[in-house]
């Protein structure tokens, strides 16, 4: 008898962390981008930004695929 | 009117006030940080977090017709048991609201229903296994699971930007805030309204107006959105401010840490079926917010009473459930649970009036945190 589904508790825990983690440190590394003055900090920050947007919409896409 | 219809009608009007109460104790979950840091106004936090949880209980429409599925035995549940359950769950919820302390909505209304359960059909129809896997453990690994990626995302959020100059930082946070905060809102809607039209589905199956095969009435969504979306804006306005002030003193780059991570926990929980409740799931990002910044401060006492509170959920609510379902059964037919109802008004009424006499509102929620819920009373010197 198996209280707790294992294979589901991990796959939670690690792509939790990678997502949470990583879209918090895409976005901190986005305004590094726009602040630091240069055309090339910018599109890299804006890039940065980019993929945090893909991040929500995946987000979006899993409660309606629910 | 025949007596079964009128229970009927007294199920619904309860599981809908029960989403209202689902919403109103909610909407910290979403805004508590967005408005402790300022990055939205009180008034348009709660608004735009009701527009998103109604958006929201539109979004998947996959209604499943359960209550505490897997839990409880489903030849167990009658419309009096839903009944009883409901008025746990809520009799619950109005009390942690009082107190300030975020809790779970649907750990409560578990609970009513195992109590009802209990004295309706007894011990043998409630699943013990179905409650230490549904309910228990992930009680427990909900806020670790939110503390780890809140903590890990705020020091590297403040690692990462301790350079960036202070107007950018604070106004780049803001707005990402502000967006991760909708994202919870929307999953919000999405996961917390489908539970009440499920319930009310089951009723009106249970009663004989609608068959299996049917699906959910459209009026059952439009109401169910309705009433989460009201609850919301009106804002459990004292456990926003235990969330938001109580934990910890929250900066942006922390409420936009501990957002993300709420969001991202509470949709890879869902997307790979192992559900998390949503309140646990934000307490702990809040609490990783304020382990993840160097030598800010958790308020562990506080904490400690909302550990005690998740601890003590399920036997109350269950308790209150029983309660209600054995006056309910003692009166008799629709009488009885007209007589609970009305016993479930009085007390959300007299609750409602004392907590005007601390009342915490949209114009004090932000006040200094003096170590209890609500803001100091300062009087005037005579």
């Amino acid at each position: 008898m198996s209280y707790v589904d294992g294979d589901a508790l991990w796959r939670v825990l690690v792509a939790s962390l990678i997502g949470g983690v990583g879209i918090a440190a895409l976005f901190s590394v986005g305004l590094i981008g726009v602040s630091s003055g240069r055309v090339v900090g910018r599109v890299a920050g804006g890039v940065c930004f980019l993929l945090v947007v893909a991040g929500v919409l995946l987000g979006v896409y899993v409660m309606l695929d629910k | 009117m025949t007596g079964d219809l009128i229970l009927l009608i007294v199920v619904v009007i309860t599981a809908l006030s029960f989403d209202f109460t689902n919403g109103f104790h909610d909407t910290a979950n979403a805004m508590a940080t967005s408005i402790a840091t300022g990055a939205l106004k009180p008034k348009i936090a709660v608004a735009l977090s009701a527009v998103l949880n109604f958006v929201g209980a539109f979004l998947s429409l996959k209604v499943a017709a359960t209550i505490a599925n897997g839990i409880v035995e489903s030849g167990a549940i009658t419309l009096t048991v839903v009944f009883a359950g409901l008025v746990g769950g809520l009799a619950w919820n109005l009390v942690t609201w009082y107190y300030g302390i975020p809790s779970s909505s649907s750990h409560a209304l578990i609970g009513g229903v195992v109590g009802a359960t209990l004295l309706a059909s007894g011990i043998n129809a409630v699943k013990g296994e179905g409650l230490v896997s549904h309910v228990i453990i992930p009680a427990v690994l909900a806020p670790l699971a939110a503390v780890l990626v809140a903590t890990v995302g705020t020091y590297l959020v403040y690692v990462l930007t301790r350079k960036v100059d202070e107007k950018t930082r604070t106004r780049g946070f803001r707005i990402g805030q502000i967006g991760s905060a909708s994202l919870v809102s929307l999953a919000h809607g999405t996961n917390d309204a489908q539970k009440t039209m499920g319930v009310i589905t089951l009723a009106l199956i249970a009663n004989g107006t609608i068959t299996q095969q049917d699906g959910t009435p459209f009026w059952v969504i439009v109401c169910s959105a309705t009433a989460i979306a009201a609850g919301t804006y009106v804002g459990g306005w004292r456990v926003i401010r235990t969330l938001g002030k109580g934990l910890t003193e929250i900066e942006t780059p922390q409420g936009f840490a501990a957002e993300a991570s709420s969001a991202t926990v509470i949709l890879t929980s869902t997307h790979f079926g192992f559900p998390l409740s949503t309140t646990q799931v934000c307490t702990g990002s809040v609490i990783g917010a304020g382990l993840g910044k160097r030598l800010a401060q958790v308020r562990w006492g506080v904490a400690a009473r909302m550990g005690v509170a998740w601890l003590i959920t399920l036997p109350a609510a269950a308790l209150v459930g029983a309660v209600a379902f054995g006056a309910a059964q003692l009166i008799g037919g629709a009488l009885g649970v007209i007589v609970v109802f009305t016993a479930a008004v009085v007390f959300a009424a007299l609750l409602y009036l004392a907590s005007r006499k601390t009342a915490v509102h949209a114009g004090n929620v932000n006040d200094d945190w003096v170590g209890r819920g609500t803001p100091t009373q300062v009087r005037t010197p005579v």
